[in-house]
């Protein structure tokens, strides 16, 4: 009797295992529509008015609309001194979420957390500066994209490396894991060279302490790392262009196009300008 | 041959695979595309080492602490000597302190305070948990050497050995078997806990399983990888202290 | 061979021993008696100073050891003890408790001291037991190892603290046999025990103490048969 309980329960592990496999390369199969050209949906087609319903939009709570993101990231996304998430990312976020009629609960953690949990259905949609990039689209869809960012190098003043160019020369650069910055060290200068922390402001402390030469992070969390931290510079040149957009689950085209829309609403009616406006100054 | 299949699959729309063909592009990327599972064998190079480094010092300071507390604890009532007692308040701030805040704390407490300015993640991560498991090394050790009767310590010195013969013959390799198997548990946790030592930036076997996860955006290979790595050696260090434990208990046998 | 003067012994506010004076001279067999609690194993630790007089002083062969500056474990090395719970030491076969004590103390090099400690086996009756260890043995076995242990510093002088208190009834004779034979030999020996036969056969002098005091002492004979005191008789009427 025991031997056989044990018997089944192997059994049904194995199965279970077997599905999990299958269900991994089902999602993968599922849907691989390559995020189609963004005028298309940038398109209103049947101008709405005011909050689109939910309707039958199905999301991973009922009535809300889970974020994933990496709240170390200003001005993106960071914590007031309240412990409240802001940013433009969060606003942005808000903003889309009342146009779905759903309330927005922001999940914070790791940045490559963050893109897990997206990609898992632990959340609906991920911001977090996230650059499109042709590997992350395999494996999670994203909307239009809704800013630009720069992957830029904060060196301490007075540093050897004046240029984009002098990083071959750096002995340790420091970088936010997982993000494209990280990646793209990783290709040009070789693991040795490269030190990843957990988030960005880590990183920075650690080229104030000299523990690296210098950081490659995305412009605005720079601008304002070197901001809040006297005797940092940001180099003139950037290490690197890219375009943010928002993740979702692959194959969830139903919310895709929601964001798509709603994001497109936001951008001409000037709210999204607004909101930019608020956390980047005109230089 | 398996990359001519490798890159066969990969040149396929992913929607046609097969879930094992998955499997196997998943497994061939997380590990073999440019000879990847080479950053695993480093990472598990640097957490071996890190072991190393950590556990000789938790030894060393344990051994030192844990004998300080019991010379302390078993002095005569009315003969205490006051170096000792200065000694031993030390000892219990020690164990205090570095029981009471967690292992993560203590990395970034150390990685970014203490040695702001070191660039030898290894050492700091190394010392930082040498003197963590330093602290529960010692309370193993006091607990080890107190449990020894005190008989076989009098039945020494009624000899004329000398206290570091009676410590070294009689008391210590007791203590020793009695305490073997809480002291291999706590160097397998100390083995686990060199995987924290990445939140200061440090190299070890999970820090290289998530670059390659940046890499390749896909967690389930590198960290199910990992995990198994981890486990392969805690089960060896397992079989090591059962053999170890039962060369011990020889003399136990009737 | 031992003097012993004014002394005292207290743990915290309780005085065990209250200004003991004794002599014991060469080859006596000293057989201290009393009920318990009446100090007499704090007497005989005392003497190989395992418990630290708290006041007195102990001259033995005519050296002050209570003197701090005295190398207390030379001095030990020529007195032999034995506990009543046997404390042989469990990681090491009998050979090894044997010979220990004797090499590290550079009294014998280890082939003179297994040579030694075969020979002591021998006389014991244990000659086969050299390579077990102490939980393979009876308990009256493990007392004649003890015993054994003890000799193979060859001390000047024998202790014995209630040697067959824990032992099996079985296996006290054993044990008493191997004693009296070393009292025969003419070994110095100041037993703590309760076998009343055993002080009046082997004996050259019983000590009855109480309540940290020596109340009484003389020659077996005459002590068994005209105790003194009051307590004295009250005693030995309840253990004979």
């Amino acid at each position: 009797m025991k031997m056989n309980m044990k018997k089944y329960l192997a059994l049904v592990l194995a199965l279970a295992l077997v599905f999990a496999l299958a269900a991994c390369g089902g999602k993968k199969a599922a849907d691989v529509t390559p995020t189609e050209a963004p005028t298309e949906a940038a398109e209103p087609t049947d101008a709405p008015d005011g909050a689109e319903p939910a309707g039958d939009l199905v999301t991973v709570e009922a009535g809300k609309l889970h974020m994933s993101t990496n709240a170390a990231f200003p001005p993106y996304e960071m914590v007031d001194d309240t412990g409240a998430y802001i940013g433009i990312d969060v606003e942005v976020a808000t903003a889309i979420a009342q146009k779905l009629g759903l309330e927005l609960v922001v999940d914070d953690m790791d940045f490559d957390a963050a893109l897990m949990a997206v990609q898992q259905g632990q959340s609906d949609i991920a911001m977090a500066g996230i650059t499109v990039k042709p590997e992350r689209a395999e494996v999670m869809d994203f909307s239009n994209t809704y800013a630009k960012g720069v992957q830029v190098v904060i060196v301490k003043e007075g540093s050897a490396i004046a240029t984009v160019d002098d990083l071959a020369n750096a002995e340790l650069i420091g970088t936010q894991r997982g993000t494209t910055g990280y990646e793209y060290c990783l290709g040009d200068y070789g693991e040795e060279h490269v030190v990843a922390y957990d988030n960005g402001a880590t990183a920075v402390q650690a080229l104030m302490n000299g523990q690296v030469d210098c950081v490659v992070i995305d412009n605005e969390p720079a601008k304002a790392f070197v901001a809040a931290n006297a005797g940092l510079t940001i180099l003139d040149t950037t290490y690197a262009d890219e375009d943010y957009a928002i993740a979702v689950q692959k194959g969830n085209t139903q919310l895709l196009d929601a964001v798509n829309q709603a994001i497109a609403e936001l951008q001409e009616d000037g709210t999204f300008q607004a909101i930019v406006d608020k956390y980047i100054k005109a230089e | 041959m398996m990359e001519a299949i490798y890159l066969e699959l990969t040149a396929m729309a992913p929607k046609d695979l097969v879930w094992y063909q998955t499997f196997f592009v998943k497994f061939y990327r997380a590990f073999l595309v440019a000879d990847r599972w080479k950053l695993y064998l480093r990472g598990l190079e640097q957490t071996l080492i890190l072991t190393v480094l950590a556990l000789v010092l938790g030894i060393v300071l344990g051994l030192l602490v844990g004998v300080i507390r019991t010379a302390h604890d078993q002095q005569r009532p009315g003969r205490r000597n006051p170096i000792l007692g200065l000694l031993n308040a030390l000892c219990k701030i020690y164990t205090t302190v570095i029981r009471g805040t967690p292992m993560v704390v203590q990395f970034l407490i150390m990685g970014m305070v203490i040695f702001a300015s070191s660039r030898n993640k290894t050492m700091v991560g190394a010392l930082a948990l040498g003197i963590n498991s330093g602290a529960y090394v010692a309370e193993i050790i006091r607990g080890g050497l107190m449990g020894v009767d005190v008989g076989q310590s009098e039945a020494g010195r009624s000899l004329g050995l000398n206290y570091m013969d009676v410590m070294r013959f009689i008391v210590i390799p007791q203590a020793f078997k009695n305490i073997l198997p809480a002291l291999g548990n706590e160097f397998i946790i100390l083995f686990k806990d060199t995987s924290l030592i990445s939140v200061i930036g440090g190299k070890e076997l999970l820090y290289f399983a998530q670059a390659i996860i940046t890499l390749t955006y896909d967690p389930m290979m590198p960290y199910l990888g990992s995990a198994f790595l981890y486990l392969v050696i805690c089960i060896f260090l397992t079989w090591l202290q059962g053999k170890l434990e039962r060369r011990l208990r020889q003399s136990d046998r009737r | 061979m031992i003097d012993v003067k004014g002394l005292c012994k207290s743990f915290g506010d309780h005085l065990v021993l209250d200004h003991i004076d004794q002599h014991i001279a060469p080859g006596e067999k000293v057989v201290v008696i009393g009920p318990s609690g009446s100090g007499k194993s704090t007497f005989l630790r005392c003497l190989n100073l395992l418990e630290t007089p708290t006041a007195g002083t102990i001259t033995f062969e005519g050296q002050v050891i209570t003197d701090p500056k005295v190398n207390i474990n030379l001095v030990r090395r020529q007195m032999g003890m034995v506990f009543q719970h046997f404390n042989l030491f469990p990681n090491m076969t009998i050979r090894k408790n044997i010979t220990l004590a004797p090499v590290r103390a550079k009294l014998m090099s280890k082939e003179e001291a297994e040579e030694e400690a075969g020979r002591l086996l021998e006389r014991v009756g244990l000659p086969d037991k050299a390579d077990a260890y102490p939980a393979q043995l009876s308990g009256g076995q493990k007392q004649r190892v003890a015993i054994v242990r003890a000799m193979a510093m060859k001390p000047k002088l024998m202790l014995f603290d209630e040697p067959t208190s824990a032992l099996d009834p079985e296996m006290v004779g054993e044990v008493l046999d191997v004693m009296k034979e070393l009292a025969r030999e003419g070994m110095t020996m100041v037993v703590v025990t309760h076998e009343m036969g055993f002080a009046r056969e082997v004996g050259s002098r019983i000590l009855f103490m109480d309540g940290g005091h020596i109340l009484e002492e003389n020659e077996p004979h005459a002590f068994f048969a005209n105790p003194r005191e009051e307590r004295t008789k009250l005693f030995l009427s309840k253990v004979l």
